[in-house]
């Protein structure tokens, strides 16, 4: 009976390694650094992506700046999700941010310091 | 005589070399904040600035900093907009200073909350202050104040009858009375309002909610007894421009909410606010003929200004409820004297003017002035069969806060007067009772701050009731983080309250019991006591936290409402015996995955009094409760799901010995579940949800005694427990235009 069991969860085992691989293949999960800065930021970019289709979900920390998202190779791919981003107005990586889009950011969300009086 | 010279000289030479030495001395330190999570973050770019000295600096990317400074001791101050100023006495320049930056700046008394959305308790606070966000708000859709808790272990809401609908927040096992509320640092409910004032608080108007267990600051008056609970509205600044919420439950009941915010300038912003609420049809699912819930409507509306100037801030507005409702048997009409039913109707008119005022003193860079005032117009009618109660309130209310630091952020104290008038006309069955009270009164308290790690905050308060004398409520509270991830406090203090029994328990008219009133009524007196201990802790590098706290609250004198001389007869009068409540709560919060939620609380009560001349247990009191809840939200935050299930101990009730055996009940409660969830669907623009109250169908059964014969001696609605109603079933839908983001103020 024990090796039934035992047998039947590595049975399991495998047929779980094996979906998670073709699962690799369908999603893929990004992460580089942004230049945002506050909460709002991170609310503005998240909201952003999270309603892009081939987005399964977008977290930024807003401690490194790291920003991740896990998406579907299908649909995007890494240099067209730094792209959206950029849109937003942030630098992503290494894509330099959309200039217009930069220029309609709140100014406090431009440079760190900036909100002094 | 030349040698002593030189030799003294010789003596000397060090002496001036040393304090040569000490002119120009490096002071170095760093300068962090505690970011959402818990965790040191540094501050890069605040400035710090000497009071005497002329050097400046700014902080460098990792948060450090280094100054020069001629003159020690010198106070040293630490500014970074949109933080609380620093002020330091260094001494010793051979430290290694830290310095936390707290979000937010003080004005008279309410810290201005940073964007921290869910359910916490700060460990910066010297107070137990366990504050509320809109994203918890949002687990529990519906509607109004009384129902803004239904995910909270510390505040209990009871409905009070089974013919009102009004509802009832209790602390510590004490009852609603107890507690005190206010919006803003401006006094919510008080006098007459008690018993109905919480529905007259949409959900959706509320930004935060701010629960302090025990007695709070002296500086909103020596009410608080059991808690206080502050509520911070929606500021026009914070709120999205144009904001709709629909409603609408399985009883027909009906909700519509309106905000539209405007940011005029910079300085000057407004927004209104819309609440509607209906109940057309009756609904009767206990079948005992009697309206489960008052069919009618509520309406309010609020009208408030912001004022941001350099230097000072203003608020002022005006806030408006109307109430017309219909309870009793099905199919009778409040206003209809000829149709032979047992009929209850609820009227209630509510008009304020608010005003809130703060003025930064430029010369004393931590002096701040806030004056708060209000003046309120509360009318209600309300009939139960052929009970009549009507009351009028007209009340002013000033208070003036003085805050300063003494020296350095170390030291700092508040100081202020104020002034109330309440009068008040009540009409119960025709006899009428009129009363004027005028408070004035002045207080002070100090807080000692040893680098936010050990607060104490002692305050006195004086005020003088022309009624009633002078009333003074001495009140302490310490904080001590033991370690950085843990706080201790201890707090006890004097709170006192002037009855007003038509009022404060309107709901118990529900019944044909005698009421027996003693015309002299004396402030209620209590001192309460309590110690809390809140850790926190890393799971799976998110934050959780447990926490437990201990209240005793004694009664000196007690204002009591007495069931227990007999099943016919209501007792309200002061007594001096032995009353107390001991109140006892776990609660444990745990983050297990990203967007996943548990929290377990337990809590136990043991309230006691003396009834009909014996000590016992306070009817309608569970001897425990247990909350359960979770909630997750998927990680792009476009489901939110929410389970909350509550298990209720027994309660004691009053005896009905005396009445025929078919209108006595059981002398104890039955335990049961609550079981409440909600599932919310966030789109783009808007969201829209779906929820369910009271799941498994709890009811208390033959809830009313003697139902079938609501006009004869044995009818009492009051003996309430339990839910009433069934298991309710709702949805509804939030739809937000956010501000224009170039003209959001720069620093939100």
């Amino acid at each position: 009976m024990k090796n039934i069991v035992g047998l039947m969860m590595l049975l399991f085992l495998f047929t779980n390694a094996n979906a998670q691989e073709t699962k690799a293949k369908k999603v893929n999960t990004v992460s580089f650094e942004t230049s945002a800065i506050c909460g709002s930021c991170k609310k503005r970019i998240e909201k952003e992506l999270n309603y892009t289709k081939g987005i399964v979900y977008s977290e930024l920390d807003l401690e490194t700046k790291v920003l991740t998202v896990k998406y579907k190779t299908k649909v995007l791919d890494e240099a067209k999700i730094k792209k959206l981003v950029s849109d937003i107005g942030y630098k992503a990586g290494d894509v330099e941010p959309n200039k217009e889009a930069y220029n309609n950011l709140p100014k406090c969300c431009k440079k760190p310091g900036l909100c002094e009086d | 005589m030349n040698k002593l010279f030189l030799i003294l000289l010789l003596h000397l030479l060090p002496v001036m070399a040393q304090s040569q030495d000490k002119e120009k001395q490096l002071v170095k330190g760093k300068i962090v904040t505690i970011n959402e999570n818990g965790e040191e973050q540094a501050v890069p770019g605040a400035k710090i600035k000497w009071a005497q000295n002329p050097q400046m600096g700014i902080s460098k990317n990792d948060g450090t900093f280094e100054i020069m400074a001629d003159v020690l001791p010198d106070t040293l101050f630490i500014k970074f907009t949109g933080y609380e100023l620093i002020a330091y006495q260094v001494e010793d320049p051979s430290i290694d200073y830290t310095f936390n930056l707290k979000e937010g700046r003080v004005l008279d008394g309410v810290v201005v909350l940073a964007e921290n959305t869910n359910k916490h308790i700060d460990l910066r606070d010297p107070f137990h202050v366990e504050k509320i966000g809109q994203d918890e708000l949002r687990k529990a859709a519906c509607c109004n104040l009384s129902e803004s808790f239904e995910t909270n272990a510390s505040v209990d809401v009871n409905i009070t009858d089974a013919v009102s609908g009004a509802k009832k927040l209790h602390m510590l096992g004490l009852d609603g009375v107890y507690t005190q509320l206010q919006w803003e640092n401006i006094p919510l409910v008080r006098g007459l309002s008690t018993s109905f004032g919480l529905s007259f608080t949409p959900g959706t108007w509320i930004q935060s909610i701010q629960i302090t267990k025990g007695t709070g600051s002296v500086v909103n008056g020596y009410e608080s007894m059991a808690g206080l609970i502050n509520l911070e509205l929606i500021k026009p600044t914070q709120g999205p421009r144009f904001y709709l919420n629909l409603y609408g439950n399985r009883f027909s009941r009906g909700e519509v909410n309106f905000h539209a915010a405007q940011i005029i300038n910079k300085k000057w912003s407004t927004m209104s606010f819309l609440h509607l609420s209906h109940q057309q049809f009756e609904t009767d699912v206990n079948n005992d003929g009697f309206r489960d819930n008052p069919i009618g409507t509520i309406a309010a509306l609020m009208h408030r200004w912001s004022f941001n100037g350099k230097d000072s801030e203003a608020k002022f507005g005006i806030k408006a409820t109307f109430s017309d409702k219909l309870g009793g048997q099905l199919g009778s009409n409040g206003n209809d004297v000829t149709i032979p039913s047992w009929g209850a109707s609820f009227k209630a008119e509510h008009v304020e003017l608010f005003g809130k005022t703060g003025i930064f003193l430029n010369k004393r860079p931590k002096a701040s002035i806030g004056i708060v005032s209000q003046l309120k117009y509360h009318h209600m009618l309300n009939t139960y069969g052929l009970t009549t109660y009507e009351g009028t309130q007209k009340k002013a209310y000033l208070n003036a806060i003085y805050s300063d630091i003494l020296g350095n952020t170390n030291h700092s104290y508040k100081t202020g007067a104020s002034f109330i008038i309440d009068d008040y006309d009540q009409t119960y069955n025709g006899n009428n009772f009129l009363k004027t009270e005028i408070v004035p009164g002045a207080f002070f308290e100090y807080t000692f701050n040893r680098n936010d790690n050990f607060i104490v905050v002692a305050g006195l308060r004086g005020d003088y009731h022309n009624l009633f004398g002078p009333l003074v409520a001495p009140r302490l509270h310490a904080k001590w983080n033991i370690t950085k991830k843990s706080a201790l406090r201890l707090s006890t203090g004097r709170g006192l309250r002037v009855p007003n029994p038509y009022a404060d328990f309107n709901g118990f008219m529900a019944s044909n019991r005698l009421w027996v009133v003693d015309p002299n009524i004396q402030p209620e007196d209590v001192i309460s006591s309590g110690v809390t201990y809140t850790q926190k802790f890393l799971t799976f590098n998110e934050v959780s936290s447990i926490t437990v706290d201990y209240f005793y609250t004694h009664f000196l004198n007690a204002f009591m409402v007495d069931m227990d001389y007999g099943p016919h007869e209501l007792h309200i009068h002061n007594s001096t015996a032995t009353a107390f409540a001991h109140s006892a709560q776990a609660e444990i919060s745990i983050k297990p995955t990203k967007g996943l939620e548990l929290r377990a609380a337990f809590k136990y009560y043991d309230v006691q009094a003396e009834f009909n001349g014996e000590q016992r247990s306070r009817t309608f009191v569970p001897k425990f409760r247990t909350l359960l809840n979770a909630g997750y939200t998927t990680r792009n935050k476009k489901w939110m799901f929410d389970v909350t299930g509550n298990f209720v101990g027994k309660k004691r009730l009053p005896s009905l010995e005396g009445n025929p055996e078919e209108h006595q009940r059981a002398l104890e409660s039955e335990t049961y579940w609550l079981l409440n969830s909600q599932l919310t669907h966030n789109f783009k623009r808007f969201s829209v949800y779906l929820g369910g109250e009271n799941l498994l169908n709890v009811i208390q059964k033959n809830a009313i005694i003697a139902a079938d014969d609501p006009f004869g001696s044995y009818f009492d609605a009051t003996q309430i427990w339990a839910p009433i109603s069934g298991f309710n079933i709702y949805g509804g839908l939030h739809f937000e235009i956010d501000q224009k983001e170039e003209k959001k103020p720069k620093n939100l």
